[in-house]
């Protein structure tokens, strides 16, 4: 793989890259960290890429790989600090909204990894089954099924949320 | 409205398609979400600010950090250099207003003072005293400087000799 290829190919996914990497270790340095080394490894073996098939999924495998890798090297039960801070989404928007959208990056933070890692690259990246599979290593069935558990988990969390938050309105 | 309601089920099940995923955030990105749906739009607005956060942007937002970690560093490697000349030439162990040195106490501030500053005077004489071979080194170099040219002008002395013989 030439350099350009490589820029084109796997630099271009750094984002998407550093998301799932810090989905998995919920810390921001850490996942920064963690991109930036499998970039490096990925441009030492660049000429054996010339025969993977999907590039993408690929070098997004590798990433959760790695990233289970540096949680098991930690502890096996070890969770990076959470440093984790969510962007604003408008600045016009009214607050409540704007903090209950944070709210809901912090409840797909707290589901387990799998869970989590599911929801985000099929909601936030929209990836397909097969690729989330193979990422994964799981059947597409059983992504389904993580997905539909994360989405539930989810939603019932929200609506409990929001039922507290009317509650309280209706209080004061 | 139903068709919506229809999208939603399937979603929360795990069943969608990609293109009924994008029906649903179009749906929350418009004006006109039902009040009905009002309680998942928390959720789609959580997608759209994860989908925009970059790796870059991240390390901008984060200068303050950056600022603190440099001072970190300056400042352990200061304490790092006073430590180890403290345990390198008998340690003046400072305990509140006192000091003990070679195990005997000294209450006098500015005794113990006098004392950290001979060490410290002592710690720079050693460093002096150990650069001073490498300074050395640097002045026989260049002495030899002339020495070196000495072929040159050998050969070009002979270069003399045989334009003078040839004339």
């Amino acid at each position: 793989m030439e350099k350009t290829q490589f820029t084109t190919q796997i630099l271009s996914l750094t984002d998407k890259l550093f998301r799932l990497a810090k989905s998995i270790l919920r810390n921001e340095d850490a996942a920064r960290d963690a991109v930036q080394d499998l970039n490096l490894r990925l441009w030492e073996k660049r000429t054996q890429l010339n025969q993977v098939e999907n590039i993408p999924a690929f070098v997004m495998r590798s990433m959760r790989n790695q990233c289970l890798d540096i949680i098991r090297q930690k502890h096996e039960n070890y969770e990076f600090p959470t440093e984790i801070v969510y962007d604003d989404l408008n600045p016009y928007e009214h607050t409540e909204q704007k903090d209950m959208a944070k709210r809901v990056c912090h409840m797909i933070d707290s589901l387990p990894e799998l869970q989590r890692t599911i929801i985000r690259m099929r909601d936030v990246e929209g990836m397909d089954l097969k690729d989330i599979a193979f990422v994964t290593g799981i059947s597409e069935n059983a992504v389904s099924v993580n997905l539909s558990r994360a989405r539930q988990k989810i939603r019932d969390q929200l609506l409990k949320e929001t039922k507290l938050v009317e509650e309280k309105t209706w209080n004061t | 409205m139903e068709y919506l309601n229809k999208i939603f089920d399937k979603y929360f099940k795990g069943e969608t398609s990609v293109e009924e995923e994008n029906i649903l955030k179009l749906y929350f990105k418009s004006d006109k979400v039902a009040p009905e749906h009002l309680a998942y739009k928390p959720l789609f607005d959580a997608f759209k600010i994860e989908a925009s956060e970059t790796m870059a942007n991240k390390l901008q937002s984060k200068p303050r950090q950056f600022f603190l970690q440099k001072w970190i560093y300056a400042g352990s490697g200061v304490a790092a250099a006073v430590l180890l000349a403290l345990w390198l030439f008998g340690s003046p162990v400072f305990q509140g207003d006192y000091a003990i040195v070679n195990g005997t106490r000294i209450n006098d501030h500015e005794l113990a003072q006098q004392i950290a500053q001979s060490k410290i005077n002592k710690v720079g004489q050693i460093l002096g005293d150990k650069l001073q071979p490498l300074e050395s080194i640097q002045t026989v170099k260049n002495s030899l400087k002339p020495a070196k040219k000495m072929g040159e002008i050998k050969t070009e002395i002979n270069n003399i000799k045989q334009i003078l013989i040839l004339e």
